[in-house]
C-alpha cells in the first residue's frame, strides 16, 4: 500500500531541492548557463508530474508499486545530497530525468 | 422557561424515537450543518490552481526563468521575459507522460474550475434530497428542479470528459450519480412512493458522498502543492536579497505572514469540508441502515422529522 500523499509529498520534496539549487547557483559561462537551463526545465517537469498524479485515479494498494517508490526515495536522497555546486548540475539533471521517468511508472502503475 | 420547555419537549421526541425518525434527523441535521461549511466549496479547487499558477511565476521571476520562446516552451537562455498574465495562457508546462503532453496554467485551471461546479452540482442535488427526506409529507414537491440538476450534471460531465488530462477524473466519475439521484427522486415523487426514497436513492448518494471526499483530497493535494512553491518562493526571495536592507527584509517578512496566513485559510476551509462531509457519509450510512428495518411510514416520519428541525431552527433563532 503505497498513498497518493506519500507519492506525491515526495515529489514535492524533490522539486524544493532542485529549486534550491537553481537559485542557488550563479553561472560562469555560457555552458553552464545551459547546464541551469536545462536543470530549469527538469524542475517544470516535477511540477508537471505533480500536476498529473493530483488529476489522475491512484489506486494505492496496486501490485508493483512499491518497487519505483522504493526507487524514487533512493533517487531523492542522492539528489538531495547533491552539494549545491555548479559541478553537480550534470548529474542533477540526470537523476531528475530517471525521477521523472520513475513517476510516470508509478502514475501507470496506479492507474491500471 | 418556555425555551426550556421547547428543550425538553424536543428531548423527549428525540429519545422516543424509532432508529428511522434518529437516523434521518441525524442526516438532516448533518446536512443543515454542512450547508454553510460546504458552500465554500464553489470555486476553491480554482482559487488555490489560480495560486499555484502565481508562485509558479514567481518562483520563476525571481530565477529570471520566466522567459518563453515562440513556442510557449520556458526558456531561461533565449526566451523572452513576460509577464504573469502572458506566462498563466501560453506557458507549456511539461506533463510526462500526459496527452497533450504540456498544458497551460490556465487550460488547467479552467479545467479546474469547470470541476468545482461539478462539485456544486454534487452538492446541491445531496441537499435536494436532504430537503426531500423533510419536507416528502407536508409539501408538494414534483422534483422538477432536481430534474434539472441531473441534466447540468451530465453536461459538465461531458465537458470534463473531453479534456482527458483534467485533474479533474475523479469529479466526473459522480456525475452519473447526480443524474440517477435527481431521476431517482423524481420518479419516486411521481408515483409518491416516498417509502422507497432512501433505499433506492442510497447508492447514488454513497457514490456522491465519496466522489466529493474524494475531490476534496485532491484539492487538498492541491493545496499542499501551494504550500511548497510559497515555502520556495519565500525562500528565494530570501537568497535574492543581496544586501541586509532592513526595509526589504520587513517587506518580504509581512508578505510572507500575510500569504501563508491566507493559505492556511483556505487549507483549513478546505479541513472543515473534509469532515463535514465525513459527518455526511455517517448519517447516510445510519439512514440507509435505518430504511432497511421496520419502520413506519416514512412520511410520517419525516414529518415528525420536519416538526423537530422547524422547531430547532425557531430555537436557534430565539437564543
Amino acid at each position: 500500500m503505497i498513498p497518493k500523499s506519500e507519492v506525491l509529498d515526495t515529489l514535492f520534496g524533490i522539486r524544493d531541492a532542485l529549486s534550491d539549487m537553481i537559485i542557488a547557483l550563479s553561472p560562469t559561462n555560457a555552458n553552464e548557463a545551459a547546464e541551469l537551463a536545462q536543470l530549469v526545465a527538469r524542475r517544470d517537469r516535477i511540477t508537471g508530474s505533480i500536476n498529473f498524479l493530483i488529476a489522475a485515479a491512484f489506486n494505492e494498494a496496486a501490485a508493483g508499486l512499491a518497487a519505483p517508490f522504493a526507487d524514487l526515495e533512493a533517487k531523492t536522497a542522492q539528489l538531495k545530497s547533491l552539494n549545491q555546486t555548479l559541478a553537480n548540475i550534470a548529474t542533477a539533471i540526470q537523476v531528475a530525468d530517471q525521477i521523472v521517468q520513475i513517476a510516470a511508472t508509478i502514475a501507470t502503475i496506479a492507474a491500471g | 422557561m418556555k425555551h426550556a420547555s421547547i428543550i425538553l419537549l424536543l428531548t423527549l421526541v428525540w429519545a422516543c424515537g424509532t432508529p428511522y425518525l434518529d437516523a434521518a434527523g441525524e442526516f438532516a441535521k448533518a446536512t443543515g450543518a454542512s450547508a454553510t461549511i460546504l458552500g465554500g466549496m464553489t470555486d476553491l479547487a480554482h482559487q488555490l490552481c489560480l495560486e499555484r499558477a502565481h508562485l509558479d511565476y514567481l518562483v520563476h521571476r525571481l530565477e529570471g526563468s520566466n522567459k518563453l520562446d515562440a513556442h510557449g516552451n520556458i526558456d531561461p537562455r533565449r526566451g523572452q521575459p513576460v509577464p504573469f498574465a502572458r506566462y498563466f495562457s501560453a506557458a507549456q508546462i511539461p506533463v510526462p507522460g500526459g496527452e497533450p503532453p504540456t498544458q497551460s496554467w490556465e487550460t488547467h485551471c479552467s479545467q479546474v474550475g469547470v470541476a468545482d461546479q461539478l462539485a456544486t452540482k454534487a452538492l446541491q442535488a445531496l441537499s435536494a434530497y436532504a430537503n426531500a427526506l423533510q419536507t416528502v409529507a407536508v409539501t408538494d414537491f414534483t422534483g422538477s428542479n432536481v430534474k434539472q440538476l441531473g441534466t447540468d450534471a451530465g453536461a459538465l460531465a461531458r465537458a470534463l470528459t473531453q479534456n482527458t488530462s483534467s485533474t479533474t477524473n475523479k469529479v466526473a466519475a459522480i456525475s452519473g450519480a447526480v443524474s440517477e439521484l435527481a431521476g431517482t427522486l423524481e420518479k419516486q415523487y411521481a408515483e409518491a412512493k416516498v417509502k422507497d426514497i432512501v433505499t433506492t436513492a442510497d447508492p447514488d448518494v454513497k457514490t456522491i458522498l465519496a466522489g466529493l471526499i474524494s475531490y476534496l483530497d485532491a484539492v487538498g493535494e492541491e493545496g499542499t502543492d501551494a504550500t511548497h512553491l510559497l515555502r520556495t518562493l519565500l525562500a528565494d526571495a530570501d537568497t535574492k536579497l543581496s544586501s541586509p536592507d532592513p526595509v526589504a527584509l520587513l517587506t518580504l517578512q509581512n508578505i510572507s505572514a500575510r500569504w501563508q496566513s491566507d493559505l492556511q485559510s483556505k487549507l483549513q476551509a478546505l479541513s472543515r469540508m473534509s469532515a463535514a462531509l465525513s459527518s455526511l457519509s455517517d448519517a447516510e450510512s445510519n439512514l440507509a441502515a435505518a430504511a432497511g428495518k421496520k419502520a413506519p411510514d416514512l412520511g410520517m416520519v419525516l414529518a415528525d422529522v420536519n416538526d423537530v428541525v422547524t422547531n430547532i431552527q425557531a430555537i436557534q433563532k430565539a437564543f
